[in-house]
């Protein structure tokens, strides 16, 4: 599999998955997330001043695991995070990129919601499991990683 | 969207857990600090997270240089979009004596998975102790539950 079947068998998945960031002590952390993709990046929609922003902004690795199916279907996914808060980002992700309606989660839109960024995950392995890995398993890395 | 903030106890976070059915996610952190997602059947064994998981797994590796873990119950429009965090420290049970104490304890048949029995090397029980744990009710929204060991 390459990275645009992983991405559209993840949205085949549950629209959740969990997100593991480290804390600047080591701690891992993890939290429900509704994560969308752009092309070969993953856009999650997160608070300013939530944990996993000030996790990312010490140790930018992050780990991400689709919520797995009844049938055992799941992805897990690792790579490297940045934050976005500038307006341009955030008018560009608001329409077309989501299939949510942001606005239920941060009012302001756009330009009128300080407190809500956007992590981007850019992927750099991905492992597919079907069934739990009974009806097969697929790995994927990214080549200059 | 108020949020509410209760102190709670270890007993009401167990019984909320359970809510969200078997299966949870285990983060970790590796020796080089990245961290680990893994989707495991997990169970509360007296007050401790416990889940029966593979001796090679990355898991295990991780918990024995890091104790530090963190467990994520599955979400589900079936429980609101609830969520339930616990975060503690690990221990692996590795013995045979261990193992054998725990064999009973994960609610489901372990020797369909590790037909050695609890004399198999081959699994051992990753024990979460609480430290911490929260609830989130619809992502947070609704109010949250807090407890904290003192």
């Amino acid at each position: 599999m390459n990275l645009a079947e992983i991405a559209a068998f993840c949205t085949g998945l549950s629209p959740w998955a969990h997100l593991a960031t480290v804390g600047s002590d080591g701690a891992p952390d993890v939290v429900p997330v509704h994560p969308c993709w752009e092309g070969d990046d993953i856009w999650v929609m997160i608070g300013a001043d939530s944990v996993k922003a000030r996790n990312t902004r010490h140790e930018p690795r992050v780990a991400l695991h689709w919520q797995v199916t009844e049938t055992g279907d799941g992805v897990e996914i690792w790579g490297r995070s940045t934050l976005h808060s500038d307006v341009d980002t955030k008018k560009r992700l608001w329409t077309g990129v989501f299939d949510y309606d942001l606005n239920t989660f941060a009012p302001g839109g756009p330009e009128a919601s300080p407190d809500t960024i956007f992590m981007r995950i850019v992927v750099e392995r991905a492992t597919v499991l079907k069934a739990y890995g009974m009806a097969g398993m697929h790995r994927w890395k990214r080549s200059d990683t | 969207m108020e949020e509410e903030r209760y102190v709670t106890t270890l007993d009401d976070i167990k019984a909320d857990s359970r809510r969200y059915g078997p299966f949870a996610y285990i983060a970790t952190t590796g020796s080089d600090g990245e961290p680990h997602l893994a989707p495991v059947a997990v169970n509360w064994i007296g007050d401790e997270v416990a889940a029966f998981v593979l001796s090679n797994s990355r898991k295990v590796r991780n918990v024995r240089q890091n104790p530090r873990a963190t467990v994520h119950f599955s979400v589900s429009e079936g429980t609101g979009w609830d969520s339930c965090i616990v975060w503690g420290r690990a221990r692996i049970a590795d013995t045979t004596a261990e193992r054998r104490e725990l064999w009973n304890g994960m609610g489901y048949d372990l020797a369909a998975f590790e037909p050695g029995g609890p004399e198999s090397d081959n699994h051992v029980f990753l024990l979460i102790e609480p430290v911490r744990a929260t609830v989130l009710r619809t992502y947070g929204m609704a109010g949250r539950l807090s407890w904290r060991r003192t």
